[in-house]
């Protein structure tokens, strides 16, 4: 394991950055009361500053329980039980309470899948816009009355006056994902971590809210942690692209090498299911679960689900270790498949 | 909401009718002649001759269809007139309205001491969840439920007007007779208002917006503060008005063990003697109340919470 | 392909254990068998309960004295071992008493609470099932009759009827159905929604079999909560008309008469006017803890069934089905 640690260091760090905004280093979550494995399993992924890095994989992967766990708001019976997640040099996992409090909303903010149940049903909007302003930025109640207008108005809300009055009942999908975008970006944070934020949404209005975020990176210089399982979405928005399974990261590289040339069998079945479906509306399913793969004990867990290594008779290999993260293509795409060539800066 | 509040008012007056319809007829229940229990609230004389009987049962109309009779009282009860009580030969409105300004004082200091003790033990419930703390609360509760208030109450009087000497153990004649009737009747809302603030504040916490509102950097008490306690409120909210419309008649055990002259002891005092209008115009006056109230309550529910529109659509 | 044939792709979020649809143990199988799942206050409430019970089913052979016997020269006597204790105003046997009080004060709790849940039942099981006009008729009902507090409709049938054990049951059950037909008709509802309540009336199944196959067996356990809840609720108001001198009329005596003899003497012989008072609020504790305990594991359980069924969508935590608030 040591050995691959160095290489992954300068994984995914753009060439024009020094160190990148957010650094998670073999992380490891749990359900201890539950059991069956940690829910998150020795994962690695950088964001660089600026960046847009997707987060790709089936529902159960952990890629939900991911973002929380980057915003030190871990769902109720989980554990961190290894693992570092340096935010600007600062470990977010090590922080005190007090800590987190003041990063929370201030460096790194969060955009949530559901967007009406995220808003207080019993508050009018512009108090939860001006949430994070008045909480980071000691800006009096006027002046953030003032702010949230301005605010709304930018994420593109028509009567952005009258909308700070509404409830969230009074607001369609889209509209609420604008206003929890408002109130994510109302303190200036450096990362936006943003679960699905489009999943729950019109795919019209979908378009909209991807390109809001989009401008926002390029004007704020954001960087933005974009978990999904749309292939359609990363294709269209994301840098680079990291895909898990089963609580760890099976393959990341650049959007353009992810999606032309993949290098693990799971990208390869994610990729193919997103094409069937836009080409054909036909369903591909990957047969079997992920659950499944989380009673594996050694070997590649992606093996049960496997077609490739029983094409290469490598099934032997694949049950007997597990494959690391290595180099393979690009000096900035890695794969954990044994049946990826090793060779780093091969091109 | 139109049609919310025309049925509300349908079912509110046919309540109504069918209450005023039940007192009506209390007179014509029990012994004696109704006709002469009747006149005996009318003309405040009760040592009638037989002979004056009949000249004012002709006279006040008494021998006519009783249903006619009925809407001669109900024309006088609606004007909150329903005649003398026998005992104290005043009019029963002047009986009503002081004791229900005393029913209300000691209602409202009863659930607000109740209120001031379930709040925070609720909270404190529902964030420990589970835990030691939550059973402890839980179980104190649960005691506090079950105990009967006419039990309670005597103890009290026993231990702090008897053996101790701080209070005075009834009567109703300043801020510190209150205190006795006010704790013992806090006992059993306190266990309610606990349950239910445990059961919304943790179904409240566990909602999304709060795990967004944390995500912004608010600490887990403001958080509580800002978005717990509101969305909570409600439910606690309408137990407190519901026990609120109880306890304006319903007090009755306490009013007496304390003697505190309110409508529970104002009622329970004229069921005792038989003192028919007293008995008519206090039942219709905190009946009335009591659906009243909780009407209110509920539209009042409706109103303050956008978040029903939401559920329900 | 690999040879391993797998089940589907789901959609369950890993944390989320997930198991097969568990089987609602009926009332006996949770009272057996489930304390042992269950807060030791459960327990507790169970051992008092039957010792209570015990206690007064036995009374007429178990009891040291006649109730009524009278010893004036040995009145308001402190405990000693002829009188555990001791004795009332009137020189009789306090343990005795309370014995004796207590079939009563249980009896009327038991026999209103029985009325009360069968009618409740009913009613609310009919608003579900018709709907309509009988709907309507049942939950304005509820919604009126709930407001009204017990002592107060007993005083206005005293008024009409006079004192008896008549009108005592009838002042308890006029309001005191109005939860039951509400948390059925609830029930009543959501079970009539489920799969295989549709499923067996599409395959024709008679309606009596969806009844007393489906209904029933899925509404026993609340219920059942709910009348040990209620039962507490019972308790007291029984003892509080009693108190008054409304309830149960001399010669009988329950534990609330007992309350109202002993006021005179309560700083002379404080035993005789807080024993009684103990015995309703342990009897009335007792049945709390019973009912909250069944309450409580019914819906953990619901809040997992909603958990594996539902991923992503906000999980609701049921508030407590039953009003638990709703007693005056």
């Amino acid at each position: 394991m040591s050995e691959m640690v160095e290489p992954i260091v300068d994984v995914g760090m753009p060439r024009h950055v020094a160190a990148p905004l957010l650094e998670i280093r073999d992380l490891r979550v749990e359900f201890p009361e539950i059991g069956g494995g940690p829910a998150i399993d020795g994962m690695d992924l950088t964001v660089g500053r600026g960046e847009i890095v997707a987060l790709v994989g089936e529902s159960g992967s952990g890629k939900s329980l991911t973002a929380l766990t980057m915003m030190g708001l871990l769902p109720p019976g989980a554990e961190v039980s290894g693992g570092t997640a340096l935010l600007d040099g600062e470990d977010v996992l090590a922080m005190a309470p007090k800590r987190l409090n003041e990063v929370r909303g201030n460096k790194v903010a969060m955009l949530f899948q559901q967007p009406k149940v995220m808003l207080d049903p019993t508050a009018r909007v512009g108090g939860q816009v001006s949430e994070a302003l008045r909480r980071h930025r000691k800006v009096g109640r006027r002046e953030a009355r003032a702010r949230v207008v301005e605010m709304l108005r930018d994420v593109g809300i028509p009567e952005p006056a009258r909308r700070a009055s509404s409830f969230a009942y009074q607001l369609s999908g889209g509209m609420a994902q604008r206003v929890m975008i408002a109130a994510a970006l109302s303190a200036d944070p450096e990362l936006v971590i943003a679960d699905e934020p489009t999943t729950a949404l019109d795919v019209t209005v979908q378009a909209q809210i991807l390109d809001l975020l989009k401008t926002k990176r390029d004007t704020l210089g954001l960087s933005i942690l974009l978990i999904t399982h749309d292939l359609g979405i990363v294709s269209s928005m994301a840098d680079r692209v990291a895909v898990m399974y089963a609580g760890r990261i099976v393959e990341n590289g650049t959007t353009q090498e992810i999606f032309t040339n993949p290098q693990h069998p799971y990208t390869e079945a994610l990729l193919k299911a997103s094409l069937l479906e836009a080409e054909r509306g036909q369903l591909y399913s990957i047969p079997g679960s992920v659950a499944q793969a989380r009673a594996m004990q050694h070997g590649c867990r992606f093996l049960p689900r496997c077609p490739k290594a029983a094409e290469l008779g490598i099934t032997a290999q694949c049950s007997g270790a597990e494959p690391t993260l290595h180099i393979c293509g690009d000096h900035d795409h890695h794969s954990r498949c044994h049946a990826a060539p090793e060779h780093a800066e091969a091109r | 909401m139109l049609m919310f509040l025309l049925r509300r008012s349908l079912v509110l007056s046919v309540t109504l009718l069918v209450i005023s319809v039940l007192a009506f007829l209390i007179p014509y229940a029990g012994e004696g002649d109704p006709a002469r229990k009747i006149l005996q609230a009318r003309v405040n004389d009760p040592g009638l001759e037989p002979a004056q009987v009949e000249a004012l049962t002709r006279e006040l109309g008494l021998d006519r269809p009783i249903f006619v009779q009925y809407f001669d009282w109900l024309k006088q009860a609606v004007t909150g007139d329903f005649g003398f009580s026998y005992t104290s030969r005043t009019p029963v409105g002047e009986l009503v309205t002081p004791a229900l300004s005393v029913s209300i004082t000691l209602a409202l200091a009863a659930l607000l001491l109740a209120l001031v003790f379930a709040l925070p033990l609720g909270i404190a419930a529902a964030t420990r969840r589970g835990g030691r703390l939550d059973n402890a609360i839980t179980f104190i509760s649960q005691s506090a439920v079950s105990a009967p208030e006419y039990w309670v109450g005597p103890v009290l009087v026993l231990v702090f007007a008897r053996y101790l000497g701080w209070l005075p153990s009834g009567g109703w004649t300043g801020p510190a007779f209150i205190v006795l009737p006010a704790v013992a009747l806090s006992l059993r809302p306190l266990g309610y208002f606990t349950q239910v603030t445990r059961a919304a504040m943790s179904e409240v916490l566990a909602a999304p917006y709060i795990t967004a509102a944390r995500s912004r950097g608010l600490s887990f008490p403001v958080t509580l503060l800002r978005h717990g306690l509101r969305n909570s409120m409600l439910p606690v909210m309408t137990l407190f008005s519901f026990w609120f419309a109880g306890l304006l008649g319903g007090a009755v055990v306490i009013e007496v063990i304390f003697n505190v002259p309110g409508m529970g002891r104002l009622l329970y005092t004229a069921v005792v003697n038989n003192d028919v209008p007293v008995i008519q115009g206090g039942l219709m006056l905190i009946l009335t109340l009591a659906v009243l109230i909780n009407t209110v309550t509920d539209l009042l529910y409706s109103v303050l919470n956008p978040a029903i529109k939401v559920t329900n659509a | 392909m690999p040879s391993l044939t797998a089940p589907p792709p789901t959609t369950r979020e890993p944390w989320r254990r997930v198991g097969p649809p568990s089987h609602r143990p009926n009332i006996f199988e949770s009272l057996v068998r489930g304390i042992g799942g269950r807060h030791w206050t459960f327990a507790l409430g169970v051992a008092m309960l039957a010792l209570f019970l015990l206690v007064l089913v036995l009374t007429p052979w178990i009891a040291p004295h006649d109730p009524a016997i009278q010893d004036l020269g040995n009145r308001l006597a402190g405990p000693s071992a002829e009188h555990w204790l001791g004795t009332d105003h009137m020189g009789r046997d306090v343990l005795s008493r309370l014995m004796w009080g207590g079939r009563f004060s249980v009896t009327i709790a038991g026999i209103t609470l029985a009325i009360c849940a069968v009618s409740g039942v009913i009613l609310g099981a009919l608003a579900a099932r018709r709907g309509g006009w009988v709907d309507e008729l049942v939950m304005r009902a509820v919604d009126v009759l709930v407001c009204f507090p017990d002592v107060v409709v007993a005083l206005f049938l005293i008024a009409l009827f006079g004192t008896g054990y008549g009108t005592l049951i009838a002042a308890l059950t006029i309001a005191g159905w109005t939860p039951f037909a509400r948390l059925m008709r609830g029930l009543a509802l959501e079970i009539n929604a489920k799969d295989y309540v549709e499923a067996a009336e599409v395959l024709g199944s008679p309606k009596w079999f969806i009844l007393f196959r489906h209904v029933i067996p899925n509404a026993l356990p609340p219920v059942a909560a709910m009348s040990f809840l209620r039962f507490g609720h019972k308790l007291i108001t029984v003892g509080a008309l009693s108190y008054l001198g409304l309830g149960v009329q001399p010669p009988d005596s329950d534990w609330g008469a007992m309350l109202l003899d002993a006021q005179p003497y309560m700083e002379r012989a404080p035993w005789v006017g807080i024993l009684p008072g103990a015995a309703i609020f342990l009897a009335a504790l007792s049945v709390t803890l019973i009912g909250q305990g069944l309450d409580k594991k019914k819906k953990s359980r619901r809040r997992r069934s909603v958990a594996s069924g539902a991923p992503g969508a906000p999980t609701p935590v049921h508030g407590s089905a039953l009003d638990e608030g709703e007693a005056l």
